[in-house]
């Protein structure tokens, strides 16, 4: 496969064989290298032969390997020619990352570190087999894929600036009819929960501000404020959509023709396409909700901790894994397709409507969670990843290990002492922590520095972890 | 669950979990034994976000006449026990 340097950060497949557009990578040299090491670049060329694709393939600077597309792939479908495919948008619908800002300072929360993770424990449901403490009825669950946050903020689970502040203002139009039986019953258990796996809530405080103007606009007013992150998503519920739709697609269209069975897919326009576009609304909603709820009881902890949860507003709610109808400039003209954004994140510039008016002069706030023990940044959307990418750009810092290697190389006691001598205090289960271990992941720092300097992406503040619930 | 039942449930449970999920996840019978299975599940899924609910979706091709009693990942693997849901 001949990857040509176009330059320091860009680098491409040209378009041959059965490639409808050329593929694009965006990654330095050192994450070019590690993304080698599995079938990404594999996965992104065989993306760019589906029907319909616009401009390239492209894979942001954290990509590796995931069904069908790659995990940190983007790309983007011709309304009436074009594909949806749930292996373009992954299995847990709509995993996201939440961020809070808070009137506290480090100095003020360090004392409480532990009774916060103490009492988090307790409020938020997590970790293999832990169902939710809010019990929800079916007709309850569909009016809650219907609304998306909205409903949990009618429940008294947050506020209307919260919803302002989400992605999709924390809705996505959705039929809920599209949702099977299965997917329901996974989910009525499951709501308000933070999952298992790597997913988790963490207190942070800002480490470095790299645009002031930009960082106090979202809400960061100096070096030491204390953030709270949430990262999660649709759990089973999002997970059964995909499986749904995945059978239901190769049933009615094969995988004759496909460079890979995983890339099932529908014409986005067909009744199945349709259907499988508002069953994936309803996921996302679910975890919008998800988020929501959390986000609640996080306020309530902090002001059993702290003594107050005043200034403890959204920053803003991002989502990782998804398709959406978005208008995009396609040979100089405006054109709506359908964006597959897995694993990664929408970084849209100043002045589209999507972003919430608080932003629009701005551009939209970017969360790049970093995994246990690392830092994680707050990035602002820009034109230029509207211009190079559909407006996106990286999700996290990406898998280099397997799990097992990291529960082989890192046992969990020795990765909570690591943290602890590094001023994070942890609580999960053992081998969760080994799971999660920094050292599994690709290095961060290289990847916002990436993205920042390819302009897909700019930095604003870097954030560090204080105490950490996995889950 | 008569044993011979429940052999029958998850054998076609692994052909209907891996024609749409292999080669992302891949399940094995390993063991059945005393009405509990050892399912061996491999594959690149073991990379991704929420892991266990790929178990959960065995447990839901076997319509949902088991549950996990243990989870233990190994090298490249995981072996899960199900065992059959008393009603």
């Amino acid at each position: 496969m001949e990857l040509k340097k176009i330059n320091e950060f860009t680098w491409q497949i040209d378009k041959q064989d059965s490639m409808k557009v050329p593929t694009i990578i965006y990654a330095s040299e050192k994450l070019l290298e590690k993304i080698k090491q599995d079938k990404t670049l594999e996965q992104a060329k065989n993306v760019a032969c589906l029907k319909g694709i616009q401009k390239a393939s492209y894979a942001m600077p954290d990509a590796h390997q995931g069904y069908g597309f790659s995990i940190g792939g983007v790309a983007a479908f011709d309304m009436d020619e074009g594909i949806i495919s749930p292996g373009g948008v992954g299995y847990d619908i709509n995993c996201g990352v939440r961020l809070l800002r808070t009137d506290l300072k480090a100095d003020d929360a360090l004392s409480k570190r532990k009774q916060f993770l103490d009492e988090i424990h307790k409020e938020v449901p997590a970790g293999v087999g832990k169902g939710g403490i809010t019990k929800v009825t079916k007709d309850v669950l569909m009016e809650v894929l219907s609304k998306g946050a909205k409903w949990a903020v009618e429940q008294g689970y947050g506020t209307a600036d919260d919803l302002q502040k989400t992605e999709e203002y924390g809705n996505m139009k959705a039929d809920t009819n599209a949702v099977s039986e299965r997917a329901l019953q996974r989910g009525i258990p499951q709501l308000g929960t933070l999952g298992a796996g790597n997913h988790f809530l963490e207190m942070q405080k800002v480490d470095q501000i790299f645009d002031k103007e930009i960082a106090k606009s979202f809400g960061i007013d100096e070096a030491g404020q204390i953030m709270v992150m949430i990262h999660c998503g649709s759990r089973g519920l999002g997970h059964q959509v995909a499986s749904d739709y995945i059978k239901k697609m190769e049933d009615k269209y094969g995988t004759q023709g496909l460079p890979d069975r995983e890339l099932i897919n529908a014409p986005i326009s067909s009744e199945l396409g349709q259907k499988y576009y508002n069953a994936m609304c309803a996921a996302v909603n679910f975890a919008f909700v998800n988020r929501q709820m959390i986000t609640h009881w996080t306020r309530d902890v902090f002001k059993k901790v702290f003594g107050s949860s005043e200034g403890m507003n959204q920053v803003y709610d991002v989502c990782h894994n998804l398709a959406k109808f978005e208008k995009h400039e396609i040979d100089g003209q405006k054109k709506e397709v359908c964006v597959h954004r897995k694993g990664a994140t929408r970084s849209f510039g100043p002045g589209r409507v999507e972003v919430p008016e608080v932003y629009r002069n701005i551009g939209q706030p970017v969360i790049i969670p970093g995994s246990m023990g690392t830092a994680s940044y707050l990035m602002v959307g820009t034109k230029k990843a509207e211009e190079i990418s559909f407006g996106s750009t990286a999700h996290g810092a990406g898998r280099v290990m397997s799990r097992h290697e990291a529960i082989r190389n890192y046992r969990g006691e020795q990765v909570k002492k690591d943290l602890e001598t590094k001023g994070i205090i942890v609580k999960g289960p053992w081998k969760g922590l080994a799971e999660e271990t920094w050292q599994a992941y690709k290095d961060i720092d290289e990847v916002v520095k990436t993205s920042h300097k390819l302009g897909i992406g700019n930095l604003v503040a870097r954030l560090v972890p204080l105490a950490v619930m996995k889950g | 669950m008569a044993n011979s039942n429940n052999n029958r449930i998850i054998t076609e449970a692994i052909n209907n979990y891996n024609r749409y999920r292999k080669p992302e996840a891949v399940a094995e019978l390993i063991s059945f034994k005393d009405n509990k299975s050892i399912i061996k599940f491999s594959g690149h899924f073991r990379h991704t976000c929420c892991v266990n609910d790929y178990f959960d979706d065995f447990v839901v091709e076997c319509n949902n006449k088991v549950k996990i009693k243990e989870i233990k990942e190994k090298k490249e693997f995981y072996l899960v026990e199900f065992s059959p849901i008393d009603k």
